[in-house]
């Protein structure tokens, strides 16, 4: 599975994904769970490399607020891609919370859907099945205008 | 009326070519019909039992004559020569080839029109009140912010894959003709004493397998704080809707489940937060907008012309459809005509592409070439001078057009059911077309006076049969239709639930049944002013049971 950054395969992704606090590596740069690291902060705070979260879609991301200032990176989830909830907290992240480091969506991603994810404040993308870059710029390219203002947007608005 | 400047035509004209881009995936298979269907939805496409349909957003039911006609045009080149306008004031195409499509869409692009979101667990077409901006009892005209809230919820990134659909209707006057109540959200703009304007926001409200009344959480919202208001809404809801269940993922199940005062304290809490300026339209979108709704250039006119009074004494068909069929206007020697697509025996709602024709030409001679379509699926001629009403009658009779119901028994809302539709359980139509030869003879429809049945062919509601005075709701027992009969609902500002009567009925004896809730009505009104709705509300239902079932 690709990760996508910047329209792009990373060929090099640093960030591995764990489940269980037992299996967290001493080094590197690493995917936690929300809930493990809100428990166990102390322990990780001597972790030699990054730490990023993986907020299901049904958290609070707002009750979370201190160690989402802290983290290197956030991951949240698309489980099928009519699930939209992550749309919502990505905006939460990005707007209310102030959250300015790398936003991943995990899961269920439709290329016809990469354009509102960024629009919503997504930069990197983990998906399953096959990436085809250019399907990809023309899914991102087709809808150069849009009526609503958002993160880092770079559609066209109505100028007035 | 508003019209598209460069930027509305570059998006949805995008929108149309990127849609093709998406057929073209489908068809050569690297889209699966899994993957394309939410797609396609979400430009109006659905499968249904025959053939896919295609739904064109109309909104606010308003249409220019030059948009009828090529609505005409589709419906003559692209289907079997008609088109089916509904209950959200849309019009459905039933017959489209799916290779077609993207030509439709670009077809509709060249009059400024898409079905953009018309499908879809997105933000529906945003509906109101057919007669806005001329009633003569509105306080607001409501068309701009109408226009507003279409143009922030197209394509919206962060509400494109909600739990479930979401329909927003919108009026400015106090007799609610968008039955706002029954809207996932629901608002009625105001003006107060200062002459401020204000939006009053109602939420929760739905028909389907749990009808619900919506409940009012926001009071005399500022004109700048709409969208960020609806905002918050819709986060919530996106946030924490049900997606367990379809069939309890509405908003309405999550205000209910929550408790209103709850939900909307989680609504404030979260527009508290929110980046407001950055939510709001740009500065002067608002004007830009409104400038397009300013009233026409209306003659000053007599206000009761000696023509008009001199055809009503002389014809007493005209006479009829005058009393059914127009309402009062602001403008003095205007009056809103309405054009009923009920005609004895007709399907509701149906208009063939030479009506349509028919109607764009007549807006252009009579009414400063608009049109509007109404929830409850029929034309208006907005601004129709009195002086100009009987040669107008003459046309629209001589087509079939003239029929005077609007607001009578025959003038029903009813889903395509069975004959079209994939959800349905039973047929709607036939028994539309029943009772509407039941109760073809004028003179009686008078009698009986103001009585809106509304005909739903499964529980999903689409004919609104919860809001009818008489609601029926077609079902399958063991492969059999029957249908059950409600009474006293009400789609208007009194808004309600109508409650079942007893048991069902076989398609061959609703229309009977009817006839025979109709007579004990005339039996039991205190005079001919007592509607049918009163007299529910007044009596109750019992009268009304012992009239069907005494004699089972």
């Amino acid at each position: 599975m690709p990760i996508i950054k910047d329209d792009a395969i990373v060929a090099d992704d640093p960030w591995v994904i764990i489940e269980d606090e037992a299996e967290v590596p001493a080094s590197g740069d690493v995917i936690l769970p929300l809930a493990l690291v809100a428990e166990k902060a102390e322990r990780l705070s001597n972790h030699d490399g990054r730490i990023g979260l993986s907020i299901s879609n049904d958290v609070d991301v707002e009750a979370f607020a201190e160690l989402i200032s802290k983290a290197d990176l956030i991951q949240l989830e698309l489980p099928a891609f009519t699930d939209g909830r992550a749309y919502s907290q990505a905006r939460l992240l990005r707007e209310e919370l102030g959250y300015e480091g790398e936003l991943r969506v995990k899961g269920d991603v439709l290329v016809d859907q990469a354009a509102y994810l960024k629009r919503c404040g997504f930069d990197s993308f983990d998906f399953e099945g096959a990436f085809d870059p250019e399907v990809w710029q023309r899914a991102l390219s087709m809808m150069s205008t849009g009526y609503q203002r958002n993160y880092r947007d770079t559609l066209k608005q109505r100028s007035l | 009326m508003y019209i598209y400047d460069d930027f509305d035509e570059t998006f949805v004209r995008e929108r149309a070519a990127q849609f093709r881009d998406q057929v073209a995936r489908r068809l050569s298979g690297q889209l699966t019909e899994a993957q394309f269907r939410p797609l396609r939805l979400m430009n109006g496409v659905y499968l249904q039992l025959h053939a896919y349909m295609l739904r064109v957003a109309i909104p606010y039911g308003t249409l220019s004559s030059d948009q009828m006609r090529q609505l005409a045009m589709i419906a003559r080149k692209y289907d079997k020569g008609y088109g089916h306008f509904t209950t959200r004031q849309n019009i459905q195409y039933n017959w489209p080839k799916l290779k077609d499509l993207p030509d439709i869409l670009d077809h509709l692009a060249d009059v400024g029109m898409h079905a953009i979101q018309t499908s879809g667990n997105c933000i529906r077409n945003v509906t109101s009140d057919q007669w806005a901006g001329v009633a003569a009892d509105e306080m607001v005209d409501p068309r701009p912010y109408a226009e507003l809230m279409r143009q922030w919820s197209s394509l919206h990134p962060e509400f494109s894959y909600l739990p479930r659909k979401f329909k927003i209707a919108i009026t400015g006057a106090e007799a609610d003709r968008a039955a706002i109540a029954f809207h996932d959200i629901g608002i009625r703009v105001k003006r107060n004493s200062a002459g401020e304007i204000g939006f009053d926001v109602y939420v929760g409200g739905g028909l389907g397998r749990t009808p619900m009344v919506a409940k009012k959480i926001g009071e005399f919202i500022s004109l700048e704080d709409l969208l960020p208001y609806l905002v918050a809404i819709l986060r919530a809801y996106n946030l924490e809707g049900r997606r367990d269940n379809k069939y309890k993922a509405r908003i309405k199940i999550l205000v209910h489940e929550k408790g209103t005062e709850a939900f909307k304290a989680r609504v404030e809490e979260i527009f508290a937060g929110l980046d407001k300026p950055a939510l709001r339209a740009p500065d002067g979108e608002i004007e830009r907008i409104a400038k397009f709704f300013e009233l026409p250039a209306y003659e000053t006119l007599e206000a009761e012309p000696a023509q008009l009074r001199e055809a009503r004494a002389d014809n007493k068909a005209f006479d009829a459809w005058v009393r059914r069929n127009t309402a009062a206007h602001k403008a003095e020697g205007y009056v809103i005509a309405n054009i009923s697509l009920k005609p004895k025996g007709g399907i509701p709602g149906d208009a063939s592409a030479e009506q349509m024709e028919l109607v764009a030409k007549l807006a252009d001679d009579y009414s400063f070439g608009e049109i509007r379509v109404t929830h409850e699926q029929n034309l208006v001629l907005a601004h129709v001078k009195k002086a100009d009403l009987f040669t107008l009658w003459q046309k629209l009779e001589a087509n079939g057009l003239g029929t005077a119901n609007i607001g009578a028994i025959t003038d029903m809302i009813t889903c395509p059911g069975l004959d079209y539709c994939a959800l349905a359980t039973a047929r709607s139509i036939p028994i539309a077309q029943k009772i509407s030869e039941k109760f073809a003879d004028n003179k009686r429809q008078e009698e009986i006076g103001d009585l809106k049945i509304k005909i739903s062919g499964c529980i999903n509601a689409c004919g609104h049969h919860h809001a009818g005075h008489i609601g029926i709701l077609g079902l399958d027992k063991k492969g059999e239709e029957y249908y059950q009969i409600t009474l006293g609902g009400s789609g208007d500002e009194d808004a309600a639930v109508g409650d079942i009567l007893g048991p069902g009925f076989s398609a061959d004896d609703v229309a009977e049944a009817i006839d025979t809730l109709v007579d004990r009505y005339i039996q039991l009104r205190a005079s001919e002013a007592e509607t049918f709705l009163e007299v529910v509300k007044r009596v109750g239902l019992e009268p009304f049971k012992e009239a069907l079932y005494a004699d089972h």
